[in-house]
């Protein structure tokens, strides 16, 4: 079943930084967006997450135009800089505890075994609960922030470069994080990455974009076949890295 | 807590507590004129000597400490609230309305502060509260100056966006994500100029405009002592002192406090 779906999305600021993008995202579908820096990637997962608004097109969500007021559970975004994403005056326990407090009306005793049940799942312990970000790793600190993101029971999860700023072993575990909670709790996941090689593990469709347009869209294999230039060096450049 | 700043925080409580209490510690009435003591040099009956009325030193600066930290903190709230508040409306609004605040700052920033000062105290005229106010006008500015610059800084960061994604309403957004990061530096800015705000009221009070005789306070006791400055350097040397310790203390804690409010040290104050 359709669960997202964009039509001629287009974002201008003084030039056109996506123009007239069309693609959708199933149920329990991972879709992968690649393509060099600057080709429109996080400006398009900011798009997704309603963080800001096209210069013309449309959002859907389950076929209606997205209401980001009342439908914020539903998507959830990830960004690729781990440590920004955190208030440095902020205790970790405090970061867990807020989804709780706005979307659920949680007390802090309630929600702190909920906060302790989900870390578990993404592999960290509950000392991490009293510690300041800047005192964490940047793939601890990953890992805290798809369990934010998870807390909050979302259908569409955006991804924005998360691994980027990891080495290669912390890039693998966390993507066999991602790939665990698509099994178990049926989420989508726009994943956004310039590496071919994170993307083809558990994309079920690729989007390559470029220059703000998607130039190829299928499957990785469809896409192992392409003769689009930007295509064959992403692949390259995949291939190099794994 | 560095022991140094637990020295500094306790000097600068005591110089508080000598400001609020200073009237209750003076030994003599510091408006009683007994010219019998006229220009006492210093000893055991009066120990920072007497002006040329007689008036006690001492007592002159105990009683003036509560004018004159008073009005710098009067100063200092009302720069620091004003330019914060306007400083925030301008970083949240959009570009038209930041650039609006921005041409005003600008605007204001281009007049030599103490010529601005003297000019609204002779329209107002002189006096302690029109000083204050006149001063406040101007040197808000730099409060929303740096609070725009921060604004615009911390908004560009990452967790103002996964704060909104987390369901955290605007106000709060900024009341418990925003501020608390922008904070440390303003505090920091604000105990840096409670030094140069006394020498400033204390300057203008030099030059006539703010403290009116007979009211003690200490910038009005130097404008007083400079025609003496020769045969009674002490009018002018304990007045001095007091100040130069003042801002010397407030300065010291104001380095401190930048380092203690830092988040990396926030292992070191667990």
């Amino acid at each position: 079943m359709r669960l997202f779906e964009a039509k001629n999305l287009t974002k201008k600021y003084d030039k056109t930084v996506l123009d007239h993008l069309d693609f959708s995202i199933n149920e329990g579908e991972v879709v992968g967006v690649i393509g060099v820096s600057g080709c429109g990637k996080s400006t398009l997962a900011r798009l997704v997450s309603g963080i800001e608004k096209p210069s013309s097109g449309s959002l859907l969500y389950q076929g209606k135009p997205v209401d980001f007021k009342k439908g914020r559970k539903d998507i959830q975004l990830i960004l690729q800089n781990s440590i920004e994403s955190f208030s440095p005056r902020m205790k970790i326990r405090v970061f867990l505890y807020e989804p709780y407090h706005y979307f659920y009306h949680l007390h802090k005793n309630e929600a702190l075994d909920c906060i302790k049940k989900i870390l578990k799942q993404v592999g960290m312990d509950e000392s991490c609960l009293e510690k300041y970000p800047h005192e964490l790793s940047g793939g601890q600190l990953q890992r805290i922030a798809i369990a934010r993101a998870l807390i909050i029971h979302p259908r569409l999860l955006i991804c924005d470069e998360i691994t980027s700023s990891l080495d290669h072993v912390v890039q693998r575990e966390i993507i066999e994080l991602l790939k665990k909670f698509v099994e178990k709790n049926h989420i989508s996941i726009l994943f956004i990455s310039h590496d071919l090689s994170l993307v083809h593990e558990f994309c079920h469709q690729v989007l390559v974009l470029n220059n703000g347009k998607i130039i190829e869209k299928g499957t990785i294999q469809q896409l192992y076949k392409s003769e689009n230039e930007v295509v064959q060096n992403l692949l390259k450049a995949a291939y190099l890295n794994s | 807590m560095k022991r140094k700043l637990k020295i500094e925080i306790g000097l600068a409580v005591l110089l508080l507590l000598i400001a609020l209490f200073g009237s209750f510690l003076a030994p003599y009435d510091p408006l009683k004129v007994n010219y019998d003591f006229s220009l006492q040099p210093p000893g055991l009956l009066h120990i920072f000597g007497t002006d040329k009325l007689g008036r006690d030193v001492l007592s002159r600066i105990l009683c003036g400490a509560k004018t004159s930290f008073g009005l710098t903190f009067l100063l200092l709230f009302l720069i620091v609230f004003i330019g914060m508040i306007i400083g925030l409306i301008a970083g949240l609004s959009n570009d038209k309305a930041e650039s609006f605040f921005n041409n005003i700052i600008n605007g204001l920033l281009a007049f030599p502060d103490t010529i601005f000062t003297i000019t609204i105290v002779g329209i107002v005229g002189a006096g302690l509260f029109n000083t204050v106010f006149a001063l406040a006008l101007i040197w808000w500015t730099k409060y929303a100056r740096l609070t725009l610059a921060l604004v615009k800084q911390e908004k560009k960061k990452s967790y103002l966006v996964i704060s909104k994604m987390s369901g955290v309403p605007p106000l709060q957004r900024i009341i418990r994500y925003l501020l608390p990061n922008i904070l440390s530096q303003i505090l920091v800015t604000a105990f840096l100029d409670i030094g140069n705000m006394m020498i400033s009221l204390a300057g203008l009070s030099f030059l006539g405009l703010a403290s009116q005789p007979p009211q003690p306070e200490w910038g009005a006791m130097l404008y007083e002592s400079k025609q003496f400055m020769q045969v009674a350097p002490w009018m002018m040397f304990f007045p001095g002192l007091v100040l130069f310790i003042c801002v010397l203390i407030f300065n010291l804690l104001s380095e401190d406090i930048r380092d203690y409010l830092d988040p990396k040290h926030y292992e070191e104050k667990l």
